[in-house]
């Protein structure tokens, strides 16, 4: 399934300029120089057939201080990927320097200030694997002609990995 | 719709697959990986329009 991601949209929303870099992904250059790449990779995990997990990475960081434009742009972007209905969304936080539940809790921060946030569903999982506790969150929106399907892939998804990680620490 | 997961080693391999993608993105993103290696691996940007 193509994306139909209309970039007039998320600048007409956005506060940096946001760029489609080769199809495949969005980019924005803040204020302060620092480059950022969003990216939607598809996900089957749950076996759902329009999952994708969404991620915002750092082309270049100059400078690290507290930019509130940039919380602004993601929510653009994915307010305008949520214009299709039958699309899901999960994040799973980087475990690379220890603070995914910090992440975590950030992405629930953002979630509950996202625009019409009673129109979508917030689903958070915590596994643990190997000493590493993971998080993840889904969000679908509330009219997905799918949504009760979606929630009980999550469900089973979740229940069965729970019992074979915690079989595995 | 539902994926069923045969064994326990599949359920954990599309588990950590999911996990890896930030990395893999990310070394996409900065260069360090080229996009065919990164389909290698299993993954698949969404196409944007």
């Amino acid at each position: 399934m193509k994306l139909h991601l209309s970039l007039e949209n998320i600048n007409s929303k956005s506060p940096y300029k946001v760029s489609i870099t080769d199809g495949n992904s969005f980019s924005f250059t803040t204020e302060e120089g620092n480059e950022y790449e969003i990216g939607f990779i598809k996900d089957d995990m749950f076996g759902i057939t329009d999952a994708y997990q969404f991620f915002i990475v750092p082309k270049s960081e100059k400078n690290t201080i507290k930019d509130g434009k940039i919380q602004q742009t993601i929510v653009a972007v994915i307010e305008e990927f949520f214009r299709t209905k039958e699309v899901l969304l999960d994040y799973i936080c980087d475990t690379n320097d220890g603070r995914q539940a910090t992440r975590s809790r950030l992405f629930s921060h953002w979630f509950s200030q996202f625009p019409n946030r009673k129109l979508f569903t917030l689903r958070t999982l915590t596994l643990y694997y190997e000493k590493i506790a993971f998080y993840a969150s889904v969000i679908i929106r509330n009219d997905n002609p799918k949504y009760e399907e979606c929630l009980s892939a999550i469900d089973n998804f979740e229940s069965e990995i729970r019992g074979k990680l915690d079989e595995t620490i | 719709m539902e994926k069923k997961y045969k064994t326990k080693e599949e359920l954990i391999a599309a588990f950590k697959h999911a996990v890896g993608a930030k990395d893999a993105f990310e070394s996409l993103v900065k260069g360090k990986m080229s996009k065919a290696d990164f389909e290698k691996q299993g993954y698949k940007l969404a196409e944007i329009d």
